[in-house]
């Protein structure tokens, strides 16, 4: 839940409990007009009155109060809807990710992570792989299939050679339709050291719009450009251990994919206000000499 | 002393002073000079009412008390129960008036509970005392319902309640339940009592004397 006006919705939220505790505050301080009788200790004790409708009151006050301001407000509702995406998994295959930091090793994580990925991955979404070392190999193009990908795993080469990210990303890039929810999933242990400029790659990607991942594995150096513009469109994640690895795909595979859409709350909110606030004058209104 | 009239009743005659004179003697019994005394309550708690307060009709019924006294009687100021509080009231009443005079006192009883039967009594052995307990303007009826707000015209503490139908019968029970126990608490220490409601002052005197 968001708001258009967030001051406002600071005074809708401080309002409920200060509503309630005004109501709850000394009458004779708020200026209304009081039944006069002999001796109250008297009366409380005879009418033994139930101390619950009144706290329902004060709360239904304080509620309406507080909806009205959060109208006010400007809330809107976002929600994050699936919608069938196109994702392509970008894998270090450098030599070093032969190291055994990552257990089994910083290839083979990746690529138990990808299958567990490709598992649970959404209906309607379309995956596919490029490996890259010196230069970049597509292994499978964007399938629906989970079968065809888990098939293609067994096909990436063995850690060897050095790391073209750049060369990586602009091949995946490549792979992907020109519109609709897309992103790429660079997996890779280092830093670039051939090939392209992942400078350059990062701008094409956000030419295009793709959102981009990145899932580095160790404590090698990566490129700046990268990383803020994975901060700024997916995630961007350092992981030390296999587990490590699955759980930020697990993140991709549930937000990564899906559509915020925005929904303006207002109207729900004003008739919610008027509803409330209608049956605590009701309530009250009905009060006093029968 | 004079001499019997034949017809005059038997009873009048003063057998001593007639065995010493050797002749029938009637004793003359003029009017014997009374002490009246009023106490009436003039806390802001009497300012209850529907339509007027308590306090216009206790006035009522003391105004009444006052015209019974004859010719030569005595009216005893005795201090409002504003002053001093109904056993402050009554211990003053105690010491102003005379013995054997009639002291009317008005008023709510809200502190009756708090007073010591004894004091009713020692009161009521020295003085012929009369109360005059304020019916509950709300006793026949709670005119109140749903989310109300009632203020003590005493101690102006304001509270707000709830009140339904079983709430309204509750306090229409304890209401008349608070009158029948001071009336009968008033009633055994050797009070006269009756109650006034505050359409009625002065008729409210005559039904305590049991006279309408």
């Amino acid at each position: 839940m968001t708001f258009a006006h967030p001051v406002l919705a600071f005074l809708a939220a401080l309002s409920l409990p200060f509503a309630f505790v005004w109501r709850r505050m000394p009458i004779a301080s708020r200026g209304d007009k009081p039944y006069r009788y002999s001796n109250l200790p008297f009366m409380t004790a005879a009418l033994r009155s139930p101390r619950w409708p009144i706290a329902a009151l004060d709360l239904a006050c304080a509620l309406a109060l507080s909806l009205l301001l959060a109208a006010c407000a400007g809330p809107r509702l976002r929600t994050l809807a699936r919608v069938p995406a196109a994702v392509v998994f970008c894998i270090d295959t450098s030599g070093s990710m032969n190291a055994r930091d990552v257990l089994p090793s910083r290839a083979r994580a990746a690529a138990i992570a990808i299958r567990s990925f490709a598992g649970a991955m959404p209906s309607g979404t379309r995956a596919g792989i490029v490996a890259f070392a010196g230069d970049a190999q597509p292994i499978v193009g964007l399938t629906a299939e989970r079968d065809a990908i888990i098939a293609a795993l067994a096909r990436i080469p063995a850690p060897n050679g050095q790391t073209a990210i750049g060369d990586g990303l602009l091949s995946a890039a490549s792979m992907l339709p020109d519109s609709g929810p897309r992103a790429i999933v660079l997996i890779t242990d280092g830093a670039n050291n051939h090939g392209e400029d992942p400078r350059d790659a990062g701008r094409t990607l956000a030419s295009s719009h793709i959102r981009l991942n990145a899932i580095i594995m160790g404590d090698a150096p990566f490129s700046q450009t990268l990383r803020s513009y994975a901060l700024k469109t997916g995630i961007f994640f350092r992981v030390r251990g296999a587990r490590d690895l699955t759980a930020p795909l697990a993140q991709i595979a549930d937000t990564g994919f899906s559509a915020a859409t925005v929904r303006d709350c207002t109207v729900p909110f004003t008739i919610a206000a008027l509803c409330v606030g209608a049956a605590a004058w009701l309530a009250a209104a009905g009060a006093g000499r029968p | 002393m004079r001499a019997y009239a034949p017809g005059e009743e038997i009873r009048a005659i003063d057998w001593r002073a007639s065995a010493r004179k050797g002749s029938l003697l009637v004793r003359e019994r003029g009017h014997v000079p009374l002490a009246w005394g009023a106490l009436l309550d003039t806390s802001a708690s009497m300012r209850a009412g529907r339509n007027r307060s308590l306090q216009e009709a206790a006035q009522e019924a003391v105004d009444a008390w006052r015209r019974c006294a004859a010719a030569g009687d005595r009216w005893i100021d005795v201090a409002s129960e504003n002053d001093y509080g109904l056993m402050h009231g009554l211990d003053r009443a105690q010491r102003v008036m005379p013995a054997h005079g009639a002291l009317l006192v008005a008023g709510d009883f809200f502190e009756l509970a708090e007073i010591h039967e004894g004091l009713l009594r020692v009161v009521a052995r020295r003085l012929d005392c009369t109360a005059l307990v304020a019916r509950d303007p709300w006793r026949d009826g709670l005119a109140l319902a749903g989310f109300v707000t009632v203020a003590d015209l005493e101690t102006r503490d304001v509270r707000r309640f709830f009140i339904g139908a079983r709430s309204q019968m509750r306090f229409q029970r304890e209401a008349g339940e608070r009158e029948r126990a001071a009336l009968a608490r008033l009633r055994r220490a050797g009070w006269r009592a009756g109650t006034f409601t505050e359409d009625d002052g002065g008729r409210a005197l005559l039904r305590a004397f049991g006279a309408a």
